[in-house]
Order: C-alpha cells, then sequence, then structure tokens
C-alpha cells in the first residue's frame, strides 16, 4: 500500500476561546496516504471530533499546519475552506443529518449541489451513489420513511458521490443497532478495499479493532499510532 | 499548493433551494404569508376601488362632455333673496358660442298621487316651470313616453324625473295623472336618471305658460342650464354673470356642473385613509411575522446548515438560501394579496355597477413591495444563519 499523502498535520493545536479557554489538540502530527483506512479512537472528551472538524476543513487550527489533498487549510480564507470541504472530503455524521424535505436521492444530489454541477448529472451521480450503497430501490424515499440503517447508507452515498479524496465518519454507528452497525462498517470495508481514503472516529475498541491503523488520541495528545500487518486479502489486492 | 476550484451554485438551483424550507412546512409558511396577503391585499382593494370609481367617473365625464355651464341666483353680501330676471336665459343664447340655454324656475306647488295623500306630504318633489330646451342642455333622456313640446306646455302636461316617479309609484305615463296643488296634471313623459344634475330627478317639470296660468309663476329662474363650444367655454363663463344681471353681476352664481364630478376623482375618503393605514399596519406586522419564522427557521435547521456547510456551501450560499425563502414567502403572501384585492375590487364594482378597473402598476407595485418587505425581513436572520460556525453547526445538540 503505497501512495502520496492525503492528509498531513505538523504540530496541530486546537484551543477553543472561553471562558474558560480550552484546549483540545496539541502537538498533533501524522499524516494519512491515499488508500489508507484509518480509526481514531479515544475516550470521550479526548479531543476527537476537534480533531476530525480540523482534518475537514470545518475549522482552522490555531498552531500548526494542516495539509489537505494539497491544500494548506491554516491560513485560507472561509471561502477556500468551504471549496476544500466541496471538492475534496466526505463526511458522514453520527446522526446521519439529512435533508428532511429531500428524497434519498435528492439528499445525495445534494453532495454535488455546491460544486455548480448540471441537476442531470447530479442525479445521474447520485444513483450511481446510491446503487453502491445499495439502496437504488430506496432513490425516491424521504429520511423519514427510511430505516435507521438505510439513513446512514444514504448520508454514506452523499459523501462519496463527489469522489472526495478524503472520507470522514465520525462515530458513524454510534446511533445504529449492532446489526445495522455491522452493514454500515461492512460498507466502509468494501469502499476502502475500492480504494478509498477513510478516517473514522470511534470509541469503540471493537470497531476499531478491525481497522488496518489505529491512531488513539488521550487529552489531546495523539498516544499511539498502530499500523496492523495487512490481511492476506489486503496483500493479495 | 494548488488552487482549489471555489463552490459554485448555479442560479438553475436556487429556486428549489429556496423552497426547501417552505415545502416542509407548509402550514407555517401559508399563516406566515397570510399575514402579507391580508396587508397587500387591504392595499390592493383601496386601489382598485379608487381606480374603478374613478374609471366610472371618467366615462361619466366623457359621456356628458365638459361643455355645460349652469347660472344661479348667487348670495347677497346682506343675506336678502336674490333672484335671476326672466330673461336671463334669453339673454344669454344671444351670446356667442352658447349652443342652448334652458331655464327653471321653481313652482311653490304641491304633488300629489291622488286626493287622500295628505298636502302636506311633498314627498320632496319640486315643480319647475322649464324651457323647453331643458333636455338637450341638461343632457337628459326621455325613459318613457315624451317631453313637453309647444302645445303640451300650455296644457296641464308634466314631466317627472326619475326619482319622483318611483315616489309617487308611477312606472309608465300611459293615462296616469296627478294632483298639483289640487288640479289634475296628465303624466306624458319619465326622464332617465340625470347623471350631471341629480337634484333634477326628483323634479316634476311642466311649462311656463301653463305655470302662469295656473299658478300665477314669476317665471324668475332658480336655474338656466347652458351648453357652449367647447373652445369658448372659459370665455363665455366669464360673461355670463355680466349678461343676466349688468347692474349687480356679484347676485349670479356660475358653475361648471363636471367641475363636481372632477373633484369626486380626486377625494380621498376617511375610509381609503383607515384602510390604507390598515393596510400599512397589516404589511408591518406581517413583515414581523417573516423575520419571526425566519428566525425560529433558522434556530431549527442549524443542522442543516452545518451540513450544507461541509458540503461545500460558503457563508453566501446560505445567506442566499435563507433570503430567498424570506422573498419568496413575501412575494407569494404579496401574490395572494393581489389576488384578495381584486377579489374585493371585483365585489365591489358587482355591488357598485362600476367597471372593474386594476392598473398592472397596482399589481406590480403589490408583488414587489411583498418581495422587499420578505427580503428586509429575511436579511437578518439570513446573515445569522450565514455566520454560523460549520463545525458549531454540526455539533450535536
Ligand atoms: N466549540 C467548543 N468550544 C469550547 N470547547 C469545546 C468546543 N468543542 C469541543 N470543546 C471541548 O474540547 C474537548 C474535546 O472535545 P471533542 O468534542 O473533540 O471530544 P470527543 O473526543 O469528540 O468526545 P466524544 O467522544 O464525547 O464525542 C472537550 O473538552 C470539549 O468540551
Ligand atoms: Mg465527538
Amino acid at each position: 500500500m503505497t501512495g502520496s499523502d492525503v492528509l498531513r498535520l505538523d504540530a496541530v493545536g486546537k484551543e477553543y476561546p472561553g471562558p474558560p479557554v480550552t484546549r483540545a489538540l496539541s502537538e498533533v502530527t501524522f499524516s494519512v496516504r491515499t488508500g489508507e483506512y484509518v480509526g481514531v479512537v479515544g475516550p470521550s472528551g479526548s479531543g476527537k471530533s476537534t480533531l476530525l472538524n480540523l482534518v475537514g476543513a470545518l475549522d482552522r487550527p490555531s498552531e500548526g499546519r494542516i495539509v489537505i489533498d494539497g491544500h494548506d487549510t491554516s491560513t485560507v480564507s472561509d471561502r477556500q475552506l468551504s471549496a476544500v470541504r466541496c471538492r475534496s472530503i466526505g463526511f458522514v455524521f453520527q446522526s446521519f443529518n439529512l435533508v428532511d424535505g429531500l428524497d434519498a436521492v435528492d439528499n445525495v444530489a445534494l453532495g454535488l449541489l455546491y460544486a455548480g454541477e448540471s441537476t442531470a448529472s447530479r442525479r445521474r451521480r447520485a444513483m450511481t451513489a446510491l446503487e453502491r450503497v445499495g439502496l437504488s430501490h430506496r432513490s425516491d424515499h424521504r429520511p423519514s420513511r427510511l430505516s435507521g440503517g438505510e439513513r446512514q447508507r444514504v448520508a454514506i452515498a452523499r459523501a462519496l458521490v463527489s469522489d472526495p479524496a478524503l472520507l470522514l465518519a465520525d462515530e458513524p454507528t454510534g446511533n445504529l443497532d449492532t446489526q445495522n452497525g455491522d452493514a454500515v462498517l461492512e460498507l466502509f470495508d468494501e469502499l476502502h478495499r475500492e480504494g478509498a481514503t477513510i478516517v473514522l472516529i470511534t470509541h469503540d475498541p471493537q470497531v476499531a479493532g478491525r481497522l488496518p491503523r489505529t491512531v488513539a488520541i488521550r487529552d489531546g495528545h495523539v498516544c499511539s499510532d498502530v499500523t496492523a500487518a495487512p490481511t492476506a486479502a489486503e496483500v493479495s489486492a | 499548493m494548488t488552487a482549489v476550484a471555489a463552490s459554485r451554485l448555479r442560479p438553475a438551483d436556487l429556486p428549489a433551494l429556496a423552497t426547501v424550507g417552505i415545502r416542509t412546512r407548509r402550514m407555517r409558511s401559508a399563516l406566515t404569508a397570510l399575514g402579507i396577503a391580508i396587508g397587500i391585499g387591504a392595499l390592493v382593494a383601496v386601489l382598485g376601488i379608487a381606480s374603478s370609481t374613478k374609471a366610472e367617473l371618467d366615462a361619466r365625464l366623457a359621456a356628458l362632455g365638459t361643455n355645460r355651464l349652469e347660472v344661479a341666483p348667487g348670495q347677497s353680501l346682506v343675506g336678502e333673496n336674490v333672484t335671476l330676471p326672466p330673461t336671463a336665459a334669453a339673454r344669454i343664447r344671444r351670446l356667442p358660442a352658447v349652443t342652448g340655454a334652458a331655464a327653471a324656475s321653481r313652482v311653490e306647488a304641491v304633488v300629489r298621487r291622488n286626493p287622500l295623500v295628505p298636502r302636506t306630504n311633498t314627498s320632496g318633489i319640486s315643480v319647475n316651470a322649464t324651457d323647453l330646451q331643458l333636455l338637450d342642455t341638461v343632457g337628459a333622456t326621455v325613459a318613457s313616453g315624451r317631453w313637453l313640446d309647444p302645445a303640451t306646455a300650455r296644457l296641464p302636461a308634466v314631466v317627472l324625473g326619475s326619482t319622483a316617479a318611483r315616489r309617487l309609484g308611477i312606472g309608465s305615463p300611459a293615462g296616469r295623472q296627478v294632483l298639483i296643488d289640487d288640479q289634475p296634471f296628465t303624466v306624458i313623459g319619465i326622464l332617465a336618471p340625470v347623471p350631471l344634475y341629480a337634484s333634477l330627478d326628483s323634479g316634476a317639470f311642466i311649462g311656463f305658460p301653463v305655470a302662469a296660468e295656473r299658478f300665477a309663476a314669476n317665471g324668475n329662474p332658480n336655474s338656466v342650464f347652458i351648453t357652449v363650444q367647447p373652445a369658448s367655454i372659459d370665455t363665455v363663463r366669464g360673461l355670463l354673470a355680466a349678461t343676466v344681471n349688468p347692474i349687480r353681476p356679484a347676485d349670479v352664481k356660475v358653475s361648471r356642473p363636471s367641475d363636481a364630478v372632477a373633484a369626486q376623482r380626486t377625494v380621498s375618503s376617511t375610509l381609503t385613509a383607515l384602510l390604507l393605514g390598515l393596510g400599512g399596519v397589516a404589511l408591518l406586522v406581517g413583515g414581523i411575522g417573516v423575520a419571526n419564522v425566519m428566525v425560529i427557521g433558522v434556530m431549527e435547521r442549524r443542522t442543516e446548515i452545518g451540513v450544507r456547510r461541509a458540503l461545500g456551501a460558503t457563508r453566501r450560499h446560505i445567506r442566499l438560501q435563507f433570503l430567498s425563502e424570506a422573498s419568496l414567502l413575501g412575494l407569494g403572501g404579496g401574490l395572494m394579496g393581489v389576488a384578495l384585492g381584486a377579489a374585493v375590487t371585483g365585489g365591489y364594482t358587482v355591488v357598485r355597477h362600476v367597471t372593474f378597473s386594476l392598473p398592472p402598476s397596482v399589481v406590480l407595485a403589490g408583488g414587489a413591495t411583498a418581495l422587499l418587505i420578505g427580503a428586509a425581513a429575511g436579511l437578518s436572520p439570513a446573515a445569522r444563519a450565514a455566520r454560523l460556525a460549520p463545525a458549531d453547526a454540526i455539533r450535536p445538540v
């Protein structure tokens, strides 16, 4: 598994202005290469979501440097941050966050709305993405008519519809039962096998255990960064 | 460092974007728009009714022409009774550019339908001795029967105004008689309503010869009705007083009846002012309602805003979405209001038998005003939505 860096963090810190001033991250340095599947683990309040916000260009670091898909986000304008999110990143949230008024395919197409693509092209690509998550038969359903597992798969389709360089997921199974959660994780595995670069936050050791690489955070510091030996399947891939 | 292609929202996507919140909250949106609708409706109705009334008055003016003048006894400074000389009409007819002049002279007599009606009951009908030219000079037409002629002017024959005929319960003149001061008079004709001189509608008209003979009428006119060549109207108007009474021209009152109709066009009644005020207040309240609903919407849709930012929306895109939504709420209310105002105007024109008139400019102004109010109401909530930090917006609450 080789590839260029999709993501590079260099001595990144984040302090939330108070009161009280809260230091959420300090001296975080690591990088993620194309095609990697990385788990970020840590106890509650350790700074995982803060890290994901920085890595997802939703926020800027207080210090240090972050390069996402070749774009340094530490210094750019809000508009440019939006552009990086638009072109390079796909988000999956714990609570799905689908838009109620839109059916499944339109929710997925939302992932391309701000890329300025035509409606026809957006819908076509959204249908393809829905197929990838196995939900093409639910394309005209409103989110309220979908099960939790289906909602999360629609959300995953929305995240990957724009072919982002980096797929970010914050506790994607947190609101799902074990069975649906497993199905979602299997979907991530499959996307990984197809070449997607994924960073997945979890505080579930069992979830983390199945990932090829795990970055552990504690009190805002990276305390371990372990890459498991590639499995037989990955070697042959 | 490579430059990243900026986020871009196609204008074609704006309509769907602006309506997503409205579509998911139909009831609330409709009720919000209703406030604006009532305001715009009131304003459009006021303007529509004013316009329809004005169109009606204009039509009346055009039909009547503005070439008519009237002469009446003026008010003397010391309050004594002034009269017009019996020769007034004849003198006026000799003026150049005068095409007709007819005198009408009040006869102190009571008209009754039959002897059983008490003599004190005048029914508000005035008896007038009149020149035969009266019909043409006041622009009146005969509804049924005929007008006086040189023969009937000498006979006990009477023509009734439309109101007078109704009060006497006479629908058609055929063979009907009335009593004028106990003397039987044959009704030979009934006039159609006279638009320019409504007071004639309650008159009963007899010839000068019979008036002099039966009632010893003195022949001093209460009015002389005049038609002139339109181009000379101001000249004639200036000459009339001195022509009628060369010694005391101030005792003669000259008026142009069409001026009164024209004046009605610009009269703004208390009701109009009240409705306009009401519409303004409703618009203000409607605008505040839109602002309020938008503020609530932005709070409720915090996560949606966060997701849109995460998917690449810029602050401008978020602001545009909410501003468009508020403008659309306003516009929707405006269109409802225009329909409402047009309906009220339509109802008014049906009841009042006038022609419907609603200038396109009123419709456009109504829609545009509502749109602007919506946009103004959405300004602050939209800015608030755009200011939300993406990381804060998507944080589960
Ligand atoms: N916007 C903010 N303002 C101030 N403090 C914040 C903000 N966001 C997070 N924090 C603080 O930063 C620290 C890290 O929070 P973060 O949400 O990153 O934790 P987490 O690892 O995701 O926890 P969990 O597993 O519970 O989601 C916490 O102490 C939190 O209170
Ligand atoms: Mg978290």
